[in-house]
């Protein structure tokens, strides 16, 4: 079944993807959106992403997120992965998948998962850079 | 005892992330207590704070005894 949360390892994406769709047979299509840390910035080389969240905001928002996308598209079910703490270059950092019986509701959803978290949940990125130093990624 | 929790560049900038302390009265004071820096950055909309894990836009908003008070930089997520 799909599953909201914060994550502090890696995500298995394929594990998700078994996990939501086993049983469900009237599952048409799947759309996964994986956010992967990059390695370009305009301002540096980025080795890393770090994340900080507060917890109790940041868990309860994507689960808020991911029962809205299931209502508001007719899903038949999704997955909201975010990860925090250090995510090396090209890595998955945030983990939408969203299934449904015809494609075009799984694309929509999906799409505004991705918006929803950058909007609303308590999440900060700050990049670290391979030749030394960080920065704050502020937004909005 | 409020508790103050601070996130992000916020709290790289102050050099702390949580403290307890004895305090009653509404959250600009509170935030004034701290920095007087800290009440510019909401009122520029940088900043935003938390009172028992919702956001809060009212700083006239009286905080006491066990709440939790967040001070959160922008979202960045994704």
């Amino acid at each position: 079944m799909g599953r909201s949360g914060i994550v502090e390892g890696p995500i298995d994406e394929e594990s998700e993807i078994r996990s939501l769709v086993k049983g469900k047979t009237e599952i048409g299509a799947i759309v996964t959106f994986r956010g992967v840390i990059r390695e370009t910035s305009p301002h540096g080389r980025v080795k890393m992403l770090y994340y900080d969240f507060y917890p109790e905001m940041a868990g309860r928002v994507l689960e808020e997120i991911r029962t809205e996308a299931i209502e508001r598209f007719g899903l038949v079910d999704a997955t909201l992965l975010h990860r925090v703490g250090e995510v090396p270059v090209g890595e998955t950092a945030l983990l939408v998948i969203t299934a449904s019986e015809h494609r075009e509701a799984a694309f929509q959803a999906a799409g505004w998962m991705v918006d929803e978290v950058k909007r609303s949940a308590a999440i900060w990125k700050k990049e670290v850079f391979a030749e030394g130093g960080e920065r704050w990624v502020e937004e909005g | 005892m409020v508790r103050m929790r601070l996130y992000g560049w916020i709290a790289e900038r102050f050099g702390w992330r949580e403290r307890s302390l004895e305090f009653e009265g509404t959250i600009e004071d509170l935030l004034r207590s701290l920095n007087i820096e800290l009440v510019e950055l909401v009122s520029r909309g940088r900043v935003m704070v938390a009172v028992n894990h919702s956001l809060e836009r009212d700083l006239g908003r009286r905080v006491s005894g066990d709440d939790i008070i967040a001070v959160l930089p922008t979202f960045s997520g994704g």
